[in-house]
């Protein structure tokens, strides 16, 4: 008896050194291993970044009517209301236009000026108003002034003014306006579409002109190349330095607040296009066709050599075709040749055929070449307007526009420039924010490092704030918030440190632990388990 | 009429382009074929706003020199060593692999961070491995290189601005070649780049591509500089049987004229020719130069590309052996040096660095050392000796290195005595490096690189580099100077360290697992079994046995 109540307690001793080795395993063991094998995860803002595409997409505009017609000035109150009615109206649309519409009488001075130029020059009479007052950017003008023919129509101005010719009846006038706003001033379908495409940039198919322009970025690398694939026939040469400061200095330096534009030149010799161009031998012409341009561009691309920033280069090629090969001209599908000689290259930038005077045989060689800056800088200035989304507007038969002289741009198209790209930014920033915190949510191998947390939390930030901006109505540090955002959401997004753990294989971390795990646990589990069946055998037949 | 246009582009001429090609049949043998080619810019790096519109200066190197404010940058990539005693100097001197060194400009405020990323910008732009000269392989030479362009005396007597990287163990071939020929005005289209062929290039003795840019004067007043780009390449052939001809050397002919040049011109030394004529060149040369440099007389036939291919002609320099080559003993160059691996063994190890001074007069040199942090270099151990005497250097340079920060790095100022060998030696220790900073190939062993001897020699024999004003070879048929500055690259030595088996990580990760498992299995066995007495005598049956294996009594 007493033998086996010792065997019984040495049992129980058993038992419980089994289940307390397996305890102490379990607790110190289990969470140790958890620890020490833990990917560095930073908290990421997961619920502010999903609820971020849930804010309102709101951007508020200041209208100022200014009426000089005094048919009207009993009506001022009228105007506001239907025009702010008119204005309001719901869209349907995802993001959401805000006019703040004021309505007054002309004060003396704009009095005086009109009446200086008796309602007509409206460019000097726009120049003369903007000096009045300090430029106010998203802040447009309408004035009203008398017709003097009975017709409707809108001048717009270089500045914010614009000039709406009034003929006393509301029920016109008031539609104009409004459509002048929305569709002239504000572009409000431009904004759409660059929410649209911003969007769809890493799912939908994008369109055309999305395709042609390049997206934002803090500054574009834009060189001027000048092929001479005959430098020992022609002598060519171009002041490029000069066409830089007259055509583009002007570009440069309204745009330098929001995008640096860098703009170098070099001259290329002995490269060629490559591909032969079709020979009209009545004209004795040569020329390529539509089809042919994009194979034109890969021999020359290879030859352009990089650029030290990490900017998107525009490359502009001026090629002067061989001897053999001249004139060489461009046609579009119906045959006919184009008039600028040049065609663009989406994202890439514009290349412009440039044709050598023909000369006679016995001139010396090489034959003295210039070429020159507004021939080729006025046809360079739209395609970079166009690559750049810079697009200059169009006048209508009720519409029109004070013309900017070939190497400026307006106030106007500034802004609508900034509020496109504020947009496009912001969509851009939070569609990235959302992809990372999907794929981080997926994959929980991926070390989130410290700074990482701080870009998505700065971009968060930004976000926010520049939406707030927008819905005051302050353009332009909107658009400097949505810039930061949408530089530190690419950061987080494209940083290195996310991929560091990426590939390592599952299979290879059971190949180092199983060594260890495989022989400790074995037996600790066979006797707990054995305990176990003990701690359930003593019960029993207490309980019997 | 033409007069007044021709005065206009004269006025205009902001850049030059010379290209020239040296050929020099050594007494080996060999045939020495160096190309140099140098663009002249009327524009100074200290403006980085006028570095935007560029003609025959190329905008991608260009760009690169304003945004990293370089102010001198000489770049090689070499393969194969120069033997000094058989081939007397070459034009430019060059050790095997990669060699970077550059002078910044003094506006520079962070000059580690800048390297870095000038090195990236570089290694990607000539397809090498520049980037991986970081802070472990980089130094500050004080003396072995001071700038090579304009620069004011305060600014060369720091060596704040200055940093030198070199990889022994870089590989030179056809994608260093093809980046490196784009920078040329006239590519490879026409005149002396239409030669480049890399098949060919490629199958030489010896291969080496340069690359320096520097301000230099841009008139005899000197008040405003130039900046002047010299990209070269020599290579050296053994034509096997002793007649060559650039068809045979080089699978082409020359069928142009860069037209962009102002001049282009061929020299093919014929001194070895004097006084008995040994070999014949054809076609006959347009002029024959007798140049006088210093105590060395030198003989050159001149061909111009332009006359030479005029109206549609191709041009192939041949040379024809009347009678077989003798080799007679190579007159010894004034100073060459030697360097090896001493010692055995995986622990510890030596270097000894013979230099020869075979001139009747005292010489003072620098010698320059950069060793990987991973060779441990004793100071104590540093000796000079001569002849058994001991050498009193005049300055010694030294930096140590730190662990996986940055190498050791020497320079010493001594006297070389007349006709004699000094002996530099000292001992290093091989470190141990984490398994990860293995190179692929790791038993193939790691390289130090060459060692870098500069000095002012007195005589000009066997010297055919330019004068320090101008990097054209036509310049240095006129140069008067009176000393000549030589620097020389030793050989790059291989070292072997002590190496791990590579599956080393997994099979100590079992093993210690193992012994664990065992440790723990045991103690536990101890804690929680019981052990009993059991009678042999008693027979059990087989199934009760296996039985008894996994049930506890």
């Amino acid at each position: 008896m007493a033998e086996s109540k010792h065997e019984e307690d040495e049992k129980a001793n058993q038992a419980y050194a089994a289940l307390g080795i397996g305890i102490i395993c379990i607790i110190i063991g289990v969470p140790l291993w958890w620890k020490t094998t833990e990917v560095y995860r930073v908290q990421l803002p997961y619920n502010d970044i999903s609820d971020l595409s849930q804010i309102p997409l709101v951007y508020l505009t200041d209208i100022e009517v200014i009426s000089l017609d005094k048919k009207l000035d009993s009506n001022l109150v009228q105007i506001s209301q239907q025009l702010q009615e008119d204005l309001s109206r719901k869209r349907g649309e995802e993001v959401t236009p805000i006019y703040r519409v004021t309505v007054r009488e002309s004060v003396g001075d704009e009095q005086s000026i009109f009446n200086k130029y008796d309602n007509k020059d409206l460019s000097n009479i726009d120049k003369l108003l903007s000096e009045l007052s300090p430029l106010q950017r998203n802040k447009y003008l309408i004035f009203l002034i008398p017709s003097n023919n009975g017709k409707l129509n809108v001048f717009i101005g270089k500045y914010y003014n614009s000039f709406v010719s009034s003929n006393g009846k509301l029920d016109k006038i008031i539609p104009l306006i409004s459509k002048t706003v929305q569709m002239t001033i504000v572009k409000e379908q431009s904004v759409v579409k660059s929410i649209f495409n911003a969007k769809g940039a890493r799912s939908l198919k994008p369109d055309k002109e999305s395709m042609r322009s390049v997206r934002y970025n803090t500054g574009y690398d834009l060189t001027f190349t000048l092929t001479v694939p005959q430098p020992d026939i022609f002598d060519v040469s171009w002041n490029i330095r000069e066409a830089v400061d007259t055509y583009l200095k002007p570009l440069v330096d309204h745009l330098k607040e929001f995008t640096q534009l860098k703009i170098n030149s070099q001259i290329h010799y002995f490269t060629t296009l490559q591909r032969k161009p079709q020979k009209d031998e009545k004209l004795n012409e040569y020329y390529f066709l539509e089809q042919d341009l994009p194979h034109l561009i890969n021999p020359i691309e290879s030859t352009l050599g990089t650029s030290a920033s990490n900017n998107p280069e525009l490359n502009f090629i001026v090629y002067i075709p061989t001897r053999d090969q001249s004139p060489l001209y461009i046609k579009d599908k119906n045959g006919v040749k184009v008039p600028t000689n040049s065609f663009l290259s989406p994202r890439w930038g514009g290349v412009m055929i440039f044709n050598v005077p023909e000369f006679n045989e016995s001139t010396p060689l090489p034959f003295p070449v210039k070429v020159e800056g507004k021939n080729i800088m006025e046809v360079f200035l739209t395609q970079i307007r166009l690559l750049l989304n810079l697009n200059s507007p169009t006048s209508s038969h009720e519409v029109w526009f004070d013309p900017v002289e070939v190497n400026g741009i307006s106030n106007m198209e500034i802004d609508v420039w900034l509020r496109n790209r504020c947009f496009e930014n912001l969509a851009t920033s939070i569609n990235t924010l959302q992809s990372l915190a999907q794929l981080l949510g997926q994959i929980s191998n991926i070390v989130i490092k410290d700074d990482i947390g701080s870009q998505v939390e700065a971009a968060v930030r930004e976000i926010k704030s520049s939406l707030k901006y927008l819905s005051t109505g302050n353009l332009v540090d909107a658009f400097h918030s949505s810039k930061r955002a949408i530089i530190a959401s690419e950061k987080a997004f494209f940083d290195p440190s996310l991929l560091e753990l990426l590939y390592f294989p599952e299979d290879q971390k059971f190949a180092i632990y199983i060594p260890l795990f495989l022989p400790i646990s074995i037996p600790l589990i066979t006797a707990m388990m054995h305990a176990i069946k003990w701690f359930k055998g003593t019960k029993k037949p207490k309980t019997d | 009429m033409i007069s007044t246009l021709l005065g206009e582009s004269v006025a205009i001429l902001v850049d030059s382009h010379v290209e020239e090609l040296l050929i020099k049949p050594l007494p080996s043998g060999h045939v020495y074929f160096h190309f140099q080619f140098t663009t002249k810019w009327d524009e100074s790096l200290d403006q980085p706003d006028s570095f935007k519109h560029y003609g025959l200066f190329p905008k991608s190197l260009g760009d690169v020199l304003t945004t990293y404010k370089v102010q001198e940058l000489h770049l090689s990539q070499t393969q194969g060593l120069w033997h000094h005693d058989k081939w007397g100097y070459p034009v430019t001197s060059a050790p095997p692999g990669a060699e970077l060194w550059v002078w910044f400009q003094p506006t520079i405020t962070n000059i580690d961070e800048t390297w870095s990323e000038l090195v990236n910008a570089l290694s990607g732009h000539f397809c090498s491995s520049l980037n991986f000269l970081d802070s472990k392989s980089t130094v500050a030479p004080r003396w072995s290189f001071r700038p090579h362009g304009v620069a004011s005396e305060g600014y060369s007597s720091f060596s704040r601005f200055i940093r030198y990287g070199a990889l022994p163990r870089e590989i030179v071939c056809t994608e260093n070649l093809t980046p490196w020929k784009k920078l040329l005005p006239c590519n490879t289209k026409v005149g002396l780049g239409s030669l480049f062929k890399a098949i060919k290039l490629y199958d030489a003795n010896y291969h080496s591509l340069g690359l320096h840019v520097r301000p230099v004067c841009r008139n005899s007043e000197c008040k405003e500089t130039s900046i002047e780009l010299s990209q070269s390449l020599s290579v050296v052939f053994d034509p096997v049987t002793s007649n060559w001809s650039l068809k045979k050397i080089f699978g082409d002919f020359l069928s142009s004229r860069c037209p962009l040049t102002t001049s282009s011109k061929i020299f093919v030394d014929i001194t070895s020719n004097l006084p008995d004529p040994i070999f014949t060149l054809s076609p006959e040369a347009d002029s024959i130069k007798t140049v006088k440099r210093g105590d060395d007389t030198r003989q050159y036939a001149v061909y111009d590309i332009g006359l030479q291919t005029a109206n549609g002609r191709v041009f192939n320099i041949a040379s024809r052996y009347d009678k077989p080559l003798e080799y007679t003993d190579i007159v010894k160059p004034p100073v060459s040096a030697q360097r090896f691996i001493t010692g055995y063994g995986l622990e510890k190890g030596g270097v000894t660095s013979l230099i020869y001074n075979n001139l009747d007069s005292n010489l003072t040199v620098i010698y320059m050392e950069t060793l990987p942090w991973f060779t441990r270099f004793f100071y104590k151990s540093l000796t000079l000796s001569n002849q058994g005497t001991l050498v009193q250097p005049y300055k010694i340079n030294y930096i140590p290195g730190k662990d996986r920060g940055r190498p050791y790095h020497l320079e010493i100022v001594f006297r070389l005595r007349a006709n004699s060998v000094t002996k530099i030696s000292y001992d290093f220790e091989r470190a141990f490096l984490k398994w990860t900073e293995y190179p692929p190939d790791a038993n193939h062993g790691f390289y130090i690189g060459s060692a870098i001897l500069s000095t002012v020699l007195p005589t000009s024999v066997n010297y055919t580099t330019p004068p320090q004003y101008s990097t054209v070879l036509e310049n240095s048929f006129k140069d008067d100077s009176e000393s000549y500055f030589l620097r020389l690259h030793t050989e790059t030595l291989l070292v072997s360290l002590p190496t791990p088996d590579f599956s080393m990580p997994y099979n100590v990760i079992c093993l210690a697992c193992t012994v664990v498992a065992i440790a723990f299995g045991s103690i536990h066995n101890l804690t929680t079994r019981r052990f009993t007495l059991l009678d042999p005598s008693k027979k059990k049956g087989i199934l009760a046995k296996i039985k008894g294996l996994f049930k506890r009594s």
